[in-house]
């Protein structure tokens, strides 16, 4: 069994660190795995037909554990008939918030309620306050405003009131983004728990002191967590609607302390995650994956 | 009976011609007995209350027998799917034909002529580019003078003629965060096209645009139409990309390869219908009113 490791190479750093991690599970599970960066493999269209350049000497791996979020390349490789963990399809629906939530809309999931932003092309200054008074009305203040296409928390806000609202949206310009409720219950804290087939792996409790983010990334600290079984069954539930091999869930606390669904990461940081549970999530993905593989071909 | 009553869904951040463009679809439907109602993506929220999909806003119920959705709003787009009314252009053909790059990609391996096309590997602007050695790769597959595009761009905007490794030096690293793709410049086709506008499986009106000073050759772009009779071969391929991308009705603008040959340059979901009105005194906008009629009457 042949697989590669598809990582971003302009990334580098934690993110090559993750794929090594990788490579090491692979090795320990007897698995042949090739480390490769995404910009490497360039997804072409000659005479009408797809191709991909740069791999002339790589044989067509049997898997791809896709640790990025090129959507061509990804898509490039799945039409060439690889299969890949996440799949294409689950890492655009995780990168996207606005398109996690409504994929999970309707199955019985817990979620802050929330208006997706309408779509603005070029900020061409027609603006219809009266859809901003239709948002306040179903939403009110202190409401959290987060960019469709952000990470680490980096771009969500909290905004106190209209003034600060209106800023904010001029602002973000073109830039995709949702409205949504402050669960105030979970100011601070939430859960990640770490998806993995049909299991939570590990799980963490984190608490930031001075924000209402609790981020890693935003200097909130962890501890390791034993999630309930009503927080495992939500977790695994949003992976699989969400057609994701793996994922890290973030749950927020409801006011009576039921889980809410915050987000969920295709490629949530494992690192962060092993140094505060002591539990390598790499291996449980990659015995997953071969397992799969196993199992697709005896079909 | 009773009456049949559309949406026609425009972008209210989009300005005049846009409202313009709704208003002269919504008179085809008065003409051809639908109800129409304008609506702006202003004027509709895509919510999420208790887990549950919603629509908001004065005009959000009831809802309609089917969308003409001249917005590129994919959000509002696939909340309305959701909410069981028909879309079109669904909300699927509307992201695909929005991300020049994942055009490219569905529809390779469809027997249709495309110029030589490298979609950029994802980049993220914070990290930005550090390896520019694959972009000399590229080069060398594509030759000089080569095409950038980004993949969300109208009018012949961000679309750029790079005339050396300098050129794509410069312009490579303004590219980070930027999905976008490189492109074969098609000499023989320099500042002319061919747009066809197809409906329902058919090409009803077509122009050939020629621009005196650019090598696009979008009327944005100061490009001046001409009526023109598309041959078969330029019809199969228009209907055919209409069809492989699930679109209803599709602007479809084809370069002249060395030997005249038909290739296919990009598909446009909302065309510029009144544009192609003038020159050719086709009306697009009649034909996609009554294929709509027609397609949700034997739903």
């Amino acid at each position: 069994m042949h697989g590669w490791i598809v990582y971003n190479g302009n990334l580098g750093g934690k993110f090559l660190e993750h794929a090594r991690l990788f490579e090491d599970s692979a090795r320990r599970l007897g698995i042949d795995a090739t480390v490769v960066a995404n910009h490497s493999v360039l997804s072409m269209i000659a005479q009408g037909n797809s191709a991909l350049l740069g791999v002339s000497d790589r044989p067509t791996p049997d898997f791809v554990l896709f640790w990025d979020k090129d959507l061509y390349l990804a898509r490039a490789l799945e039409q060439r008939g690889v299969r890949l963990y996440n799949a294409a399809a689950a890492i655009a629906l995780c990168e996207d918030k606005g398109r996690t939530y409504q994929t999970l809309a309707d199955h019985g999931v817990r979620m802050p309620t929330t208006v997706l932003g309408p779509r603005i092309d070029a900020w061409s200054g027609v603006v219809d306050y009266h859809y901003y008074q239709m948002v306040e009305d179903v939403i009110g203040f202190p409401m959290v405003i987060k960019e469709s296409f952000g990470s680490f928390g980096s771009q969500v806000y909290l905004m106190e009131d209209r003034a600060a609202m209106r800023a904010k949206i001029a602002e973000l310009g073109a830039r995709p983004f949702v409205f949504q409720e402050l669960i105030a219950s979970s100011y601070g804290r939430d859960l990640r728990l770490q998806v993995v087939g049909e299991s939570v792996v590990a799980a963490m409790h984190r608490t930031s002191t001075q924000d209402f983010r609790a981020n890693m990334g935003q200097g909130a600290t962890a501890k390791p967590h034993d999630p309930t079984p009503e927080q495992t069954e939500m977790a695994v539930r949003c992976a699989q609607i969400l057609g994701a091999d793996f994922a890290g869930v973030d749950l927020l606390f409801g006011a009576g302390g039921e889980p809410v669904l915050c987000e969920v990461n295709a490629n949530a940081h494992l690192l962060n995650l092993r140094e505060c549970t002591g539990i390598n999530a790499a291996d449980a993905m990659l015995a997953h994956i071969a397992k799969q593989v196993a199992w697709q071909r005896e079909r | 009976m009773r009456v049949m009553r559309c949406w026609i869904v425009y972008n209210g951040y989009g300005g005049a011609k846009i409202l313009q463009h709704a208003q002269w679809l919504a008179d085809h439907a008065i003409r051809q007995g639908v109800t129409p109602h304008i609506v702006s993506n202003q004027r509709l929220l895509a919510s999420f209350e208790h887990g549950r999909a919603g629509l908001f806003g004065d005009l959000a119920s009831p809802l309609p027998d089917f969308v003409l959705f001249w917005d590129k709003d994919p959000y509002l787009a696939r909340q309305l799917e959701r909410l069981g009314v028909p879309v079109f252009n669904s909300a699927q053909t509307i992201a695909t034909c929005d991300d020049k790059g994942m055009t490219h990609l569905v529809l390779a391996d469809h027997g249709i002529p495309m110029p030589r096309t490298i979609l950029a590997p994802r980049t993220f602007k914070k990290a930005g580019i550090l390896d520019l050695a694959i972009y000399d790769d590229i080069a060398d597959v594509l030759g000089y003078p080569l095409v950038i595009k980004h993949s969300y761009g109208s009018y012949g905007n961000q679309v750029f003629l790079i005339p050396d490794r300098a050129a794509l030096q410069e312009k490579v690293l303004e590219l980070a965060g930027i999905p976008s793709l490189f492109q074969e410049y098609v000499a023989s086709s320099h500042g002319t096209d061919l747009r066809l506008q197809v409906v329902g499986g058919q090409v009803v009106a077509a122009m050939r645009r020629v621009s005196p000073n650019d090598f696009r050759a979008n009327i944005g772009q100061g490009a001046t139409p001409h009526p023109h009779r598309p041959t078969q071969e330029q019809a199969d391929i228009a209907v055919r990309a209409a069809a492989v991308l699930g679109a209803d009705y599709a602007g479809v603008d084809l370069l002249f390869g060395t030997g005249g040959e038909p290739i296919l340059c990009e598909v446009n979901t909302n065309a510029h219908i009144i544009n192609l009105f003038r020159c050719t005194g086709i009306d697009a906008g009649e034909r996609i009113v009554a294929h709509l009629r027609e397609r949700v009457r034997r739903l």
